[in-house]
């Protein structure tokens, strides 16, 4: 139920995200990245295969419908790897705390803009104009948008991805955490 | 606790889908030979109804919701009477929006006409939401004659040239992105130049020697020295002059003629340069 939840959250916002770029309704919008905020807000819980299958599957639904870029991947391959470290690193450490989460957020939304920068080097495809001061000033960009963004996003995804509490008689891993 | 075989299967699974994307990408850089990958058209292919299906539903929300908050509040004899000024303003708006198509779409057919070769519109579905390329999406393809590199155009002038076509829609390079390229000159002294896009909304005209007189406003045309775009269209208006000299370059901004960011509706040229004779009322 909660696989069907993440995947209509990702058609519906991705294609709304398409809509509204179409329409170009706000100055900036296209460096507001709803899948990365996905990613992360999923990611936040120490369940590997959550994160990294929502992550595959929203960078996957921006590559075919928004990206229609010249690196077919680039933004499932950085989402994928950054729900898989970042819940792994959620295993160690508790980072739901509303603050630190938006922390998180932004040094994620560095870490993808920086990711998908290189892997466009890496396939030597870099598209004109992209320099390591214009990765810097988008990667800001993307930040603030993204930081914005999930202030209103994650307290929508609280409420629809919502878990049902702990039940030690059903059995199953707590999570293992240092703090 | 020890961890489960689940947990165990992890990062071979992460390892697994992280090739399987460095592959995608790897298909997909080798296709950047200017070529039409096998892979592009399958994605285009599922590309137009996910899109076509997303504005659907996120419309059809968008509907439900306006209907909820306009009627919210309303009581009684208000209630009628707003009802019925909100349709009456409701069906101005719809008038008002069909006159502006109706103006778009006799200007488009003008253009048909006169361009001289086969010809189909196109209504504009998507945009490149990645700050990196300007490319749009339409909804014409191979079933309609669209082919790769073909050129679009608006009544207001050049839009940009295919660079992907799938069954049902077609991926449109804008002069604007960083990696187009037209042969362009000045209209006023014809020196030719290269429009160069800079992934924002004007454009650069590379080339331009100091030596030769540029002025703010003057209309900017394809050279056709490219072989790709005939010669002759506009593609924009110089917007501001850097003036250069005899050893130094002019550096020329140009705003394109074509209001790049908010398409609505595009006519696809269904022929190439050497075929297109441009007619002496299209060409500006």
């Amino acid at each position: 139920m909660l696989a069907l939840r993440i995947f209509l959250a990702i058609l519906i916002f991705t294609g709304l995200k398409s809509i509204l770029l179409k329409y170009r309704v706000l100055a900036g919008f296209n460096y507001f990245d709803f899948a990365l905020i996905l990613t992360v807000h999923q990611s936040l819980h120490p369940n590997l295969y959550r994160a990294m299958f929502t992550g595959a599957a929203s960078g996957l639904a921006q590559d075919l419908i928004q990206g229609v870029s010249k690196l077919m991947g680039a933004e499932s391959f950085t989402k994928t790897f950054i729900g898989y470290v970042l819940s792994v690193i959620s295993g160690r450490f508790r980072l739901e705390n509303p603050l630190v989460r938006m922390f998180v957020l932004v040094v994620c939304s560095a870490v993808n803009s920086w990711t998908y920068a290189f892997l466009h080097l890496y396939f030597s495809v870099v598209p004109q104009g992209m320099s390591v001061k214009q990765v810097g000033i988008t990667c800001g960009w993307e930040a603030l948008a993204n930081f914005l963004g999930a202030i209103v996003l994650f307290p929508i995804f609280d409420r629809i991805f919502k878990e049902a509490p702990y039940d030690p008689t059903r059995g199953g891993d707590l999570p293992r955490r240092k703090f | 606790m020890k961890p489960t075989e689940s947990q165990n299967r992890a990062p071979i699974v992460f390892i697994a889908l992280l090739v399987a994307q460095l592959l995608t990408m790897s298909l997909h850089a080798r296709a950047q030979a200017q070529q039409q990958s096998l892979s592009r058209t399958a994605l285009l292919a599922v590309l137009y109804p996910l899109q076509k299906g997303t504005a659907w539903v996120t419309s059809g929300i968008g509907g439900v919701w306006y209907g909820y908050l306009n009627l919210r509040g309303v009581r009684g004899e208000n209630q009628r009477l707003q009802a019925e000024i909100n349709r009456l303003q409701q069906e101005r708006m719809l008038v008002q929006e069909e006159v502006a198509a109706a103006r778009r779409y006799r200007e488009l057919l003008k253009l048909k006409e006169s361009v001289g070769v086969p010809s189909v519109a196109a209504t504009v579905i998507g945009r490149d939401g990645n700050p990196w390329y300007q490319q749009i999406v339409i909804d014409q393809g191979l079933i309609a004659g669209v082919r790769l590199y073909q050129i679009v155009i608006t009544p207001q002038g050049v839009v940009g040239r295919v660079v992907g076509v799938g069954p049902t829609c077609a991926i449109v390079q804008l002069i604007t992105d960083g990696t187009s390229g037209v042969g362009a000159m000045l209209s006023d002294s014809r020196v030719n130049g290269e429009l160069k896009g800079r992934n924002g909304p004007q454009c650069q005209l590379a080339s331009i020697t100091g030596l030769v007189n540029v002025r703010e406003g003057e209309a900017i045309l394809t050279s056709g020295l490219e072989g790709w775009y005939p010669k002759g269209m506009l593609l924009g208006y110089v917007s501001q002059v850097q003036l250069g000299s005899g050893a130094a370059l002019h550096q020329i901004t140009v705003q394109p003629a074509a209001q790049l960011d908010r398409l609505e509706e595009v006519l696809v040229l269904l022929a190439k340069p050497p075929d297109i004779q441009i007619t002496e009322s299209v060409k500006k």
